[in-house]
């Protein structure tokens, strides 16, 4: 590169007549000098001498603008190259670090026709996310803007994030969550304003500026738009894809006062849109500041709880009926969090499915159950629910096998317990795996049967050895409905060689029901609550 | 994979606003515009159109599907886009048209129409059948669908 640095210190860029156009910007992206070249190929009026790019064109061409802020916010490469289509001529830009303050740029016009790509021939179809700015560019955008003389517009943010991106990631790999990546940037790209600018956050969040636009009708109109947009299907490596994005607004003067909240507010209001109104928007409002930082904290605290060993199991036992003895223990997650009580399963175990930490935490509750179990009697059970998240890293068989190797319980006294939703979504795959695990000598209870879509299709499907009628029919058992249920099934079970279980039973008269029509096994208060380790020998014996 | 040879069957809503006269403009646009850009990336197919709803057939190599759909999914002059087929095909049936269309006044359009005959529970093989049939039945009789074809 010497002889970019000789031309740095020799040149007089405005007297260099070529077709190439040449610039020299500083570290900020101010332009210190340019030849004239480079202001006929980007329009740019002739007194540009320490302004930037965006100040010079910034709405009027969005596409420039993100392309040279791209250019010159490129990491510390010596040189890098960077090719887009404005106006149908393809310009590919060269920049060349001369020192840390000042950056070289060549840029050149080359004829459409060279290019026979459809890229370059339709200029609306773009390369995807790596056209896009990032979010470090986006701050500078809005640190630069000034209020317009007439003051009926404003700038208005809209942080987009698709709705378990990292699902289809771990599904369908990772290629799959490119492509859809591309896609999406590409179909913002066509709704958008030309003075709009699109802009990757991480991985699966994008956000638009709007700048001159009048608020709120506009970033509200193109919410929807865009939420609507992103829930078409999308074709995908041979197949159709689905997913849908929550989106929140903030808009300077309206809802937030200064240009610095702009982007922390807008992303405030996604997350209230990720969790209250998925697939829509939200707007940002004060009080999301507050209910936000509670779920935040629940997330860290829970990303910490197995670290600060918080999480504790405790044991419900089960028991057969006809001559009441414990068969068998589900094991039940607890979290108790000093200072803040017992935490329900029913909220953080959704949100652990949400962040993946249900990965390490349901491994620690099979090594645990299992050695736990390993202590007591060679007869008794052991009961462990698996969530289907468990089942998207496909290793779950491995995780099984360690536990038991490392507690050295035998194969045969562990359950595993899962439930109708894992096998609505992926069956073949789940059957794969559970099959698998059976040949471990492991077993597989259908948990909560009633509840949701209930198929005789997965009772066939499957050997289970267990299945379970969730507690709300035993608590409606004065209800005709829930009874029928409850004979249905056990009647089903015995058919087809399926012990059955119900869970939830707290008088003696449900007891005696069930005995009567043929269930063999019961869970719930009638015998025990949920108890401690320590409790179970007293239980047993 | 990305150059082998697909089919793409999708239904969706009409969104045109207006009069006829107005859609059949509309319609006559995406048809001009449909056939000079699959005529660039080969891609042959049919489109249909029955007042409520647009059926389309698309075939071609899975990367040109691919963007074509993606262009016509952003198409703010239709909705509610189900994809009813999405699959690899051994031959083309289309491949004489780049966009042959069926109008609302044609017979297959009325077929699909049809007194209890709701066109979200038509299959994708079945509309795929029908725009083939009608398509060549129309070239047979010579019709003038054909030169909008
Ligand atoms: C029902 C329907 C079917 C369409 N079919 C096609 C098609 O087969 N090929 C095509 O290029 N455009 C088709 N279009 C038009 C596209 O949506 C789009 O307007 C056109 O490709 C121009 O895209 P551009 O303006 O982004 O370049 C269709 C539009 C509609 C509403």
């Amino acid at each position: 590169m010497t002889t970019a640095r000789d031309i740095n210190t020799a040149m007089d860029l405005p007297a260099i007549d070529s077709s190439c156009g040449l610039a020299l910007i500083d570290h900020a992206g101010k332009m210190i000098s340019v030849n004239p070249a480079f202001l006929k190929l980007f329009a740019l009026p002739p007194d540009v001498q320490n302004k930037t790019f965006a100040e010079l064109t910034g709405a009027m061409n969005p596409v420039a603008t993100h392309f040279l802020l791209q250019a010159i916010d490129g990491e510390h490469g010596i040189v890098s190259k960077r090719t887009i289509v404005i106006d149908n001529k393809t310009l590919t830009a060269h920049i060349i670090e001369l020192n840390q303050a000042q950056r070289l740029m060549m840029v050149e016009s080359l004829p459409a026709s060279l290019f026979p790509t459809p890229e370059i021939n339709h200029p609306a179809r773009t390369p995807g996310t790596a056209s896009l700015i990032n979010r470090s560019m986006l701050s500078k955008h809005i640190a630069n803007w000034k209020p317009d003389r007439s003051g009926t517009v404003t700038p208005a943010m809209l942080m987009i994030g698709l709705d378990r991106f990292k699902r289809i990631n771990e599904t369908l790999g990772h290629d799959s969550g490119d492509q859809l990546l591309k896609f999406t940037a590409q179909r913002l790209l066509r709704v958008i304003r030309s003075d709009d600018i699109v802009a990757h956050f991480a991985g699966d969040q994008f956000a638009i500026l709007q700048i001159n636009q009048n608020q709120p009708v506009a970033a509200t109109t193109m919410a929807e738009r865009i939420a609507e947009l992103l829930k078409r299907p999308f074709l995908v490596n041979g197949q159709q894809v689905n997913i849908s994005a929550s989106i929140g607004l903030a808009i300077l003067y309206q809802d937030t006062e200064s240009t610095t909240d702009l982007i922390k507010h807008a992303e405030l209001a996604l997350y209230d849109a990720k969790h209250n109104a998925r697939g829509g928007y939200r707007r940002y409002e004060q009080s999301l500041q507050q209910s936000a930082s509670e779920q935040h904290e629940l997330e860290v605290n829970l990303r910490r709880a197995l670290f600060l060993q918080e999480f504790t199991l405790f044991y419900q036992p089960q028991v057969r009926m006809h001559d009441k003895k414990i068969v068998g223990f589900e094991a039940l997650i607890r979290w108790e969090k000093l200072g803040a009580g017992i935490i329900s399963p029913l909220r953080f175990i959704p949100l652990a499915e949400d962040t993946r930490e249900i990965h390490e935490i349901g491994q620690w509750v099979l090594q645990t159950a299992c050695r736990e179990a390993a202590t007591w009697p060679e007869n008794i059970q052991i009961a462990v629910n698996v969530s289907p998240v468990q089942f998207e890293s496909n290793n779950l068989k491995q995780i099984v096998q360690a536990a038991l190797a490392a507690s050295g319980l035998a194969p045969q006294r562990l359950e595993l317990e899962i439930t109708e939703g894992l096998l609505i979504k992926n069956m073949a795959n789940a059957l794969d795996q559970l099959k698998e695990i059976l040949t471990m000598g492991v077993s597989v209870a259908l948990d909560d049967f009633g509840t949701g879509y209930s198929s005789l299709n997965y009772l066939s499907s499957f050997p289970f050895s267990k299945i379970k009628i969730d507690q709300s029919f035993v608590h409606r058992m004065h209800t005709d409905k829930s009874r029928t249920l409850i004979k249905a099934v056990i009647a089903l079970g015995s058919a087809l060689g399926i012990k059955t279980l119900a869970e939830g039973v707290e008088t003696e008269e449900q007891f005696d029901y069930l005995a009567r029509n043929g269930c063999e096994e019961i869970q719930g208060y009638l015998i025990s609550k949920p108890v401690p380790a320590e409790q179970i020998p007293a239980l047993i014996s | 994979m990305t150059q082998d040879l697909y089919r793409l069957i999708y239904l969706s809503r009409n969104t045109i606003p207006g009069s006829n006269e107005n859609i059949h403009q509309e319609i006559e646009q995406i048809l001009a515009v449909s056939r000079q850009r699959n005529a660039a990336s080969h891609i042959t197919g049919a489109l249909m159109f029955n007042r409520e709803c647009f059926a389309q057939v698309l075939e071609g190599a899975h990367d040109d599907i691919q963007e074509t759909f993606e262009r016509i999914q952003c198409d703010p002059r239709h909705a509610d886009v189900v994809v009813l087929d999405f699959k690899p095909v051994q031959t083309r049936r289309f491949s004489q048209w780049s966009m042959g269309y069926i109008g609302y006044d044609s017979l297959a359009s009325k077929e699909f129409t049809a007194s209890g005959f709701d066109v979200k529970q038509l299959s994708g093989e079945r509309i795929y059948d029908l725009l083939h049939a009608h398509l060549y039945a129309a070239e047979k009789a010579g019709s003038s669908l054909v030169k909008i074809a």
